[in-house]
């Protein structure tokens, strides 16, 4: 998947969860889930459980530690993909 | 250091579903999600142990810098209803739990003594803008301190850090005292240390 691609399927997974309508117009990949969307915390969760299904991967705690951002999610997903 | 949390009980049960498959998982250790199902109330249990790791979270990053979410390196364990410790990476938090049929608000310190001493400011929000609800926690802030120390409001402004760690400013004296501010839903709460 291009990068491109990635983000916008990555918008749709975060949209339900996002408290900043401005952030997510202006979504890039260094948009912060916490600070720039104001997801809260135990949102993020979702998030990642939402990655999870629609990606058919595993994240792993020690990739989820570092999921705080946009480019940090595409990263990993990236990489689990890859390791498929 | 110190550290808050708090979790509006109605909000958070329409936000998450803690009961979906793989939550507990990603967030809670074996040992605290065996306390989460023998608990009376399963949910209360989740959004007790919840705020208890946010704000030890929130201590933690306040005195060592960074960030990170990892709610499994967390280890909360509860000494009594509103009595617990929670270790992060050997460092350890006392904390104190205030349960309402509203929210539910912990508090962390690494110090005893702190804890005892602190005051805490728990309220319902008129809005549930985030934006309005920040500036309204702010104010509050700022009138607060502005109380106890006789400083002017004037001089008095909230900063946020790099890393979004909140302090009062003192523009007279070029002084900043740290805050601890949290909100969820229709409530926040903030500790001027």
């Amino acid at each position: 998947m291009n990068k491109e691609a990635l983000i916008v399927s990555l918008k749709e997974i975060v949209k339900p969860y996002v408290r900043n309508d401005e952030g997510f117009a202006n979504l890039t990949e260094e948009t912060d889930f916490l600070n720039d969307l104001k997801i809260n915390s135990a949102n993020l969760v979702d998030v990642i459980l939402d990655i999870e299904t629609a990606y058919d991967i595993i994240i792993d705690n020690e990739s989820m530690e570092k999921m705080l951002t946009v480019k940090a999610a595409m990263d990993i997903i990236t990489s689990k993909l890859s390791e498929k | 250091m110190t550290g808050n949390d708090i979790v509006d009980i109605k909000v958070a049960g329409k936000e998450s579903n803690w009961k979906r498959k793989g939550f507990l998982e990603k967030i809670f250790t074996q040992k605290e999600r065996i306390c989460i199902t023998e608990a009376i109330d399963s949910k209360q249990m989740v959004w007790t142990l919840w705020s208890m790791k946010e704000s030890a979270y929130k201590a933690y990053t306040r005195q060592f810098g960074g960030r990170f979410f990892a709610p499994q390196k967390i280890n909360c364990t509860l000494l009594s209803n509103c009595k617990g410790s929670v270790t992060i990476s050997e460092v350890s938090y006392e904390t104190t739990t205030l349960i309402t049929e509203n929210y539910i608000y912990s508090v962390a310190s690494n110090s005893k003594t702190i804890i005892e001493h602190l005051v805490s400011h728990c309220f319902l929000y008129k809005n549930d803008d985030y934006k309005i609800q920040q500036l309204e926690i702010y104010q509050k802030i700022i009138n607060r301190y502005a109380a106890v120390t006789g400083k002017q409001t004037k001089y008095l402004a909230v900063v946020k850090n790099v890393n979004g760690i909140p302090s009062v400013h003192c523009k007279s004296e070029k002084s900043t005292i740290p805050v601890s501010i949290s909100h969820h839903g229709h409530y926040g709460a903030f500790i001027i240390n």
